[in-house]
């Protein structure tokens, strides 16, 4: 399956979710043509406005230096463009070649990657980053993989059951996590709570971490939740705590999940 | 307390009994002495002997800990993070006085290298710590190469009520390795899937999760799911190939092998809890807290872990 293919997937789950897509990347006239092909009417999207397509340069990339600052203010904008359009989501592709070569600045990228999951976990937007297999060593694509919740490919689809999905809410303060918490989304895992702890205003505020829908979490997660709790001074807590997430919270001689509050709040006794 | 022994020194003889009565007069006289000295003392022992142990020491059972080493050892490799280092770290300051019976009539084969490992390594992890850990062999049921396997693994002898220095005791680390030994193949039929890919940590938990379910709980399952999980991670992270993982079935378990190109030479990974600043080195303790018995077998060419569940 090559990477026309993947792409084209993509863009059409979006169209059909009615939700705003942008593209950003190498060649975006050849995006349009290439996924037209196969079957995507993206010229079409593109004249109505659900497709939206820019190049790197200009939007990650200035003269061709990779600048996190600029890039997470591309997306803000994009944000508030498809809010303005009244669409119910926005979905931003963003073919990462470039980020292979080496440009100045594309060391900060799996930072820039890990920060932008805070982003995301407001909910609006749905981020996918197209790594092209053939353009990177299996290892820095392994680094690059850990910065994301979650990663699919030829022969290895995209799954939402193991998947890690992140989700800030408001009322309470705090977060939900659903699917699977391992090594490749470690970061992004470890990125969304730290930003969370920053973010705890001052006022006596709990942060609220729901994991009644985590189906498996691996001993960095706990560990990651442990610190945070640490962090934040005892003002977070767990919420559909499983027995195994338990056990690893003990492992790691925490008492996340285990205060009496938290007893209370679970759905498992 | 300090002051009454000046030598602050780690002691670690080996009791040969051949009897009960043989057994209790040497279990008895080194816990009423670490009492009298107000040592904190821990019995860990296999059942039987726990229970004859626990009634000749009625009169002072209140200043005695006592666990079964059949249930809190029965992975060998949880006994020093789990018992000795624990009880001997719950007392801080202190000489702490210790009966660990690690290996007992009914141990197999299968678990007996991973035991003898455990007994070398107590003397390196021990070394220069204020503590004397007992362990009695039942000289009359075990295996002649099993004593003579004490006397390679013990500083210091107790045979015959007499006490003595062994002549055999050799370095820990080279005692341990020679038990780093090939494990037999795993069965021909046995299902094998090849990871390394990212994300492909998913598969190996969906492969687990899908041979487990049909011979173990529901629990017992996911703490192999997890144990898994975490060797192939480090797969991922510390070996720059690809690893493999198998799955079969042997009379009354469940067996789970993690094989890669890696090289695991400190035979004490595993058996020491990481600093608390520390990010990784956890998923080896962890396995061994998840599993009845955990193999490793490494050289050169790659690395073999082996994870054992009871059904």
């Amino acid at each position: 399956m090559s990477r026309l293919d993947t792409l084209a997937g993509v863009v059409l789950a979006g169209l059909r979710a009615r939700d705003r897509v942008v593209y950003c990347g190498e060649d975006p006239e050849g995006l349009v043509a290439g996924v037209g092909h196969r079957g995507v009417p993206a010229a079409e999207a593109v004249a109505s406005g659900n497709l939206r397509v820019s190049a790197a340069e200009g939007s990650l990339l200035c003269s061709g230096v990779f600048e996190p600052a600029a890039a997470l203010s591309f997306l803000r904008e994009e944000e508030a463009r498809a809010r303005k359009d009244k669409y119910s989501g926005l979905r931003v592709i963003t073919d990462m070649s470039w980020a292979s070569r080496s440009l100045p600045g594309a060391d900060q990228v799996t930072r820039y990657e890990a920060g932008l999951n805070s982003f995301f976990s407001e909910g609006y937007l749905l981020g996918i980053c197209a790594y092209d297999r053939r353009l990177f060593d299996p290892l820095s694509l392994r680094r690059h993989a850990g910065a994301h919740p979650s990663a699919a490919g030829p022969g290895m689809p995209f799954d939402p059951g193991s998947t890690l999905r992140m989700r800030r809410t408001r009322h309470p303060y705090g977060l939900r996590l659903e699917g699977e918490a391992d090594m490749f989304n470690r970061q992004a895992l470890s990125s969304v709570i730290a930003r969370l702890v920053d973010d705890l205003p001052d006022d006596g505020t709990v942060i609220h971490v729901d994991v009644s829908g985590l189906r498996f979490a691996d001993t960095a997660a706990a560990r990651i939740l442990s610190q945070a709790g640490d962090r934040a001074g005892g003002r977070l807590r767990l919420m559909g705590c499983s027995p195994a997430l338990l056990r690893l919270l003990d492992f790691h001689g925490s008492r996340l999940g285990r205060d009496r509050n938290g007893d209370a709040e679970r759905d498992t006794a | 307390m300090t002051g009454r022994r000046p030598d602050s020194s780690f002691d670690h003889p080996a009791l040969l009994y051949r009897s009960a009565e043989e057994y209790l007069a040497g279990t008895t006289t080194f816990v009423r002495s670490a009492v009298a000295e107000e040592s904190p003392v821990l019995v860990a022992v296999p059942g039987p002997n726990l229970g004859a142990l626990r009634e000749a020491l009625l009169g002072v059972a209140d200043r005695v800990v006592f666990a079964d080493m059949a249930v809190a050892g029965r992975n060998p490799g949880r006994i020093i993070p789990r018992v000795l280092s624990k009880f001997a770290g719950d007392h801080p300051g202190r000489r702490v006085a210790i009966i660990g019976e690690p290996i007992w009539h009914g141990r197999t084969d299968l678990e007996y290298p991973a035991c003898a490992a455990h007994e070398a390594m107590i003397n390196a992890v021990f070394a220069g710590r204020d503590a004397a850990i007992l362990c009695p062999y039942d000289a009359g049921r075990l295996h002649r190469s099993v004593i003579e396997d004490a006397w390679r693994t013990h500083p210091t002898m107790i045979e015959f009520g007499a006490i003595r220095a062994s002549d055999r005791y050799a370095d820990p680390f080279e005692t341990a390795s020679s038990f780093n030994q090939a494990l037999p193949a795993p069965p021909a039929d046995a299902e094998t899937l090849s990871y390394g890919e990212h994300s492909s940590l998913a598969a190996v938990r969906a492969f687990v999760r899908r041979h487990a379910a049909e011979y173990l709980s529901a629990d017992a399952t996911e703490e192999l799911v997890l144990a898994a999980n975490e060797l192939a991670a480090n797969t991922i992270e510390h070996t720059p190939g690809r690893g493999r993982i198998t799955v079969w079935s042997e009379p009354g378990m469940l067996v789970c092998q993690v094989e890669d190109a890696g090289l695991l030479t400190d035979p004490l990974a595993g058996r020491m809890l990481p600093g608390r600043d520390r990010q990784g080195g956890y998923g080896l303790i962890l396995t061994h807290d998840l599993c009845d018995l955990v193999r490793v077998h490494s050289c050169p060419t790659g690395t073999t872990i082996r994870l054992h569940k009871h059904c």
